[in-house]
């Protein structure tokens, strides 16, 4: 079974080093894309004896994802997995994130924060993600208990039917759109999210959620 | 004629005579669209009461109510032209990026092999 793991990564990088010292212990193909960092990050990825494809400047994290996967199902992955550059996902959880797609029970599993009692989600942050699990619902007709969450994993035949047009972080939706039109089964599985000052700081700010909102809406219109 | 007309009318056969210069070069339907739409001003312009009898004939009082609501419905359509547009040259960027980094993809060396799991 050939998994991938797939880490986009725009300017990670200390972060992006402590991720795959962690990621290169699973003993799975790693494929870290950078989406037009100006930091070390393709050096790091290849310190670390990863795949490393590299976007001529920045298209975004949907894009850095989609790539990293064309390029997984392109060497023959069997499964992959998404994984956050930041450090706010971690390996641990792995197994059992893998282990409802590998044994063929469903064909993508969702991570979810929610169910594992060690995420630290900050409580302004838990009310944004619970309205876009009502919005998720309303707009996919998906029920699932946490929505962006960017660690999951997916069956080739998932990652083959999966193929996201939003560059940006309004990807972390149509995914679940995507899930939903390919008649795809899915899982949820406990996982951990280890929020710090210092990913706070660089990741998605609550103020962004609207913006997310118009890019997810306007590329509906566009389609 | 007032002097606003003789400036916008002057301004319009302008542009209607590049429009036209344009055409005459090769057939292209934005630029009859703007042709056509210089002429329409040149038209209005010319006879204002124009405007007030098209007005009064499809329901609305005043001519200059007509023009608002046509040029406003006229930017909307073309805005979102150009957004479907944008959006179309963004993902053909998107892909050309895309189709760069995997054919660039440098893999890890032999020192570096991952063991499956």
């Amino acid at each position: 079974m050939k998994v991938f793991i797939v880490v986009p990564a725009f300017n990670e990088g200390h972060r992006l080093a402590r991720v795959l010292d962690d990621l290169s212990r699973t003993g799975h193909y790693i494929v870290v894309v950078d989406d037009g960092s100006s930091d070390q990050t393709v050096e790091i990825g290849r310190r670390h004896g990863c795949y490393v494809l590299r976007h001529s400047f920045n298209r975004g994290q949907g894009a850095a994802l989609q790539t990293g996967i064309t390029f997984a199902l392109r060497e023959g992955a069997d499964a992959i997995v998404t994984f956050d550059a930041d450090g706010q996902h971690q390996t641990a959880d792995m197994p059992a994130l893998l282990e409802p797609v590998v044994s063929g029970r469903v064909d993508v599993a969702l991570g979810n924060r929610f169910l594992s009692s060690r995420s630290n989600v900050p409580s302004a942050r838990r009310v944004v993600l619970q309205l876009g699990r009502v919005f998720t619902w309303l707009t996919s007709g998906l029920r699932v208990g946490d929505c962006h969450n960017g660690y999951r994993a997916l069956s080739r035949k998932a990652a083959a039917a999966i193929s996201m047009k939003q560059d940006r972080m309004a990807h972390a939706s149509e995914i679940y759109d995507q899930i939903k039109s390919a008649g795809l089964s899915y899982e949820e599985v406990p996982v951990t999210i280890r929020y710090s000052a210092e990913t706070l700081a660089k990741g998605q700010k609550l103020s962004n959620s609207v913006s997310v909102l118009f890019q997810y809406l306007y590329g509906k219109i566009a389609q | 004629m007032n002097t606003f007309q003789i400036v916008f009318i002057t301004f319009c056969a302008v542009q209607a005579g590049l429009a036209l210069r344009r055409l005459l070069k090769g057939r292209h339907s934005t630029t009859l669209a703007f042709f056509v739409a210089w002429l329409a001003a040149i038209a209005l312009l010319a006879n204002p009461d124009a405007s007030t009898r098209i007005a009064n004939s499809v329901g609305i009082g005043r001519g200059v109510d007509f023009v608002t609501y046509f040029l406003l419905i006229t930017f909307l359509w073309g805005h979102y032209q150009h957004y479907l547009r944008y959006k179309r040259v963004e993902h053909e960027v998107t892909m050309l990026v895309r189709e760069l980094a995997i054919a660039q993809a440098s893999r890890p060396s032999r020192d570096h092999q991952q063991v499956p799991a």
